[in-house]
């Protein structure tokens, strides 16, 4: 059953300010890019402002969005043909949360995320895509097997897999400092 | 500081990046943008809707206005309707002076009615002796159990066969 047309427009703008810090997370943890990311959560309201009718059928918001979040930002991906610019740190100096730190150090911390980052996407699909989403504080195990619709005990040993295939990787670089 | 957290603390951070000010009025901004959109798309489709239809309610009038034919079908069918024959109906006859009737009162008429002669089938596809004509000339076939001649007999029909 369908909502009133006003009912509509407040149940979206609720979403919009509950959800959307959620689904810019991610978006970036994709695109790796604040232009992009925002461009995809944009479009997955908008989406969602398409499929209104359906509104009143969906019983886990979050789990519905992060799903047409992610499905956009995986079909943007595939288009662009081109992995995220990892080397490039300055956006992750500017971005990623290390305020507390000085500004030399900044730049060296910076240095070692994007050389995870990077190693992070060498990883299979299935098992990057788990660890991607599980960096996402807001989801669970539970709610990254529902966006991917499979079970959650195979969420648990991709993301395994993953860790320990990153680790591995990164061991075998030996460049930590 | 080992791998593993190491790698803890990249998905940490990548994790809880904030979203840049004012995205959530961006968003909304958008939204709005694309409801007008959408509301001015549906009342143009609206507007040419109503304007095909007037153009064609307008050229089907003109079409039977000013075709001979049509007009004379359309109203030649109604001048018809209004001119046909009174059917043979049960003629109202006002009660006599005395007191009303009732429903299950019996009206005997002051001056006898007249009774219409039954009228004769005389139109396309009857012919003389009252039964339909099919196209292609041919009597239309009785009901079963219906005993006719085709065609009158020559000599009295023999009552011993």
């Amino acid at each position: 059953m369908a909502l009133p047309e006003q009912d509509t427009h407040a149940r979206v703008t609720a979403l919009v300010e509950e959800y959307s810090t959620t689904l810019y997370r991610v978006a970036y943890s994709v695109t790796r890019n604040t232009a992009d990311a925002e461009d995809v959560v944009q479009e997955t309201f908008l989406r969602v402002l398409r499929h209104r009718s359906k509104l009143a059928e969906v019983r886990d918001y979050r789990v519905w969005l992060v799903r047409i979040a992610w499905n956009l930002v995986l079909d943007r991906k595939r288009r662009a043909k081109t992995r995220p610019q990892v080397d490039d740190f300055e956006d992750l100096v500017r971005v990623l949360p290390t305020s507390e730190m000085s500004a030399e150090k900044r730049v060296i911390t910076a240095q070692r995320h994007s050389r995870i980052l990077g190693l992070i996407d060498t990883l299979p699909a299935r098992e990057r895509e788990v660890l991607l989403l599980s960096a996402v504080k807001e989801l669970s195990t539970v709610e990254i097997a529902l966006v991917l619709e499979t079970t959650e005990s195979t969420i648990r040993s991709r993301l395994y897999r993953a860790r320990h295939a990153l680790a591995a990787l990164l061991e075998q670089e030996g460049s930590l400092p | 500081m080992n791998v593993h957290s190491e790698i803890d603390d990249t998905l940490r951070r990548l994790g809880s990046v904030e979203p840049p000010s004012g995205l959530e009025a961006r968003i909304n901004q958008r939204l709005q943008v694309s409801r007008n959109a959408s509301r001015n798309r549906f009342s143009a489709s609206m507007t040419r809707t109503i304007a095909a239809c007037a153009l064609a309610a307008s050229v089907a009038l003109s079409a039977v206005v000013l075709n001979p034919a049509l007009r004379s079908r359309v109203f030649h069918h109604h001048a018809s309707a209004q001119s046909a024959p009174p059917v043979n109906t049960p003629r109202m006859v006002a009660p006599g002076s005395g007191g009303f009737g009732t429903a299950s009162a019996v009206h005997v008429p002051v001056e006898p009615v007249p009774v219409q002669p039954t009228p004769v089938n005389q139109g396309r596809g009857r012919s003389r002796t009252g039964r339909a004509v099919l196209p292609t000339g041919n009597l239309a076939p009785l009901p079963r159990g219906v005993a006719a001649p085709h065609a009158p007999p020559a000599v009295a029909p023999d009552s011993t066969r």
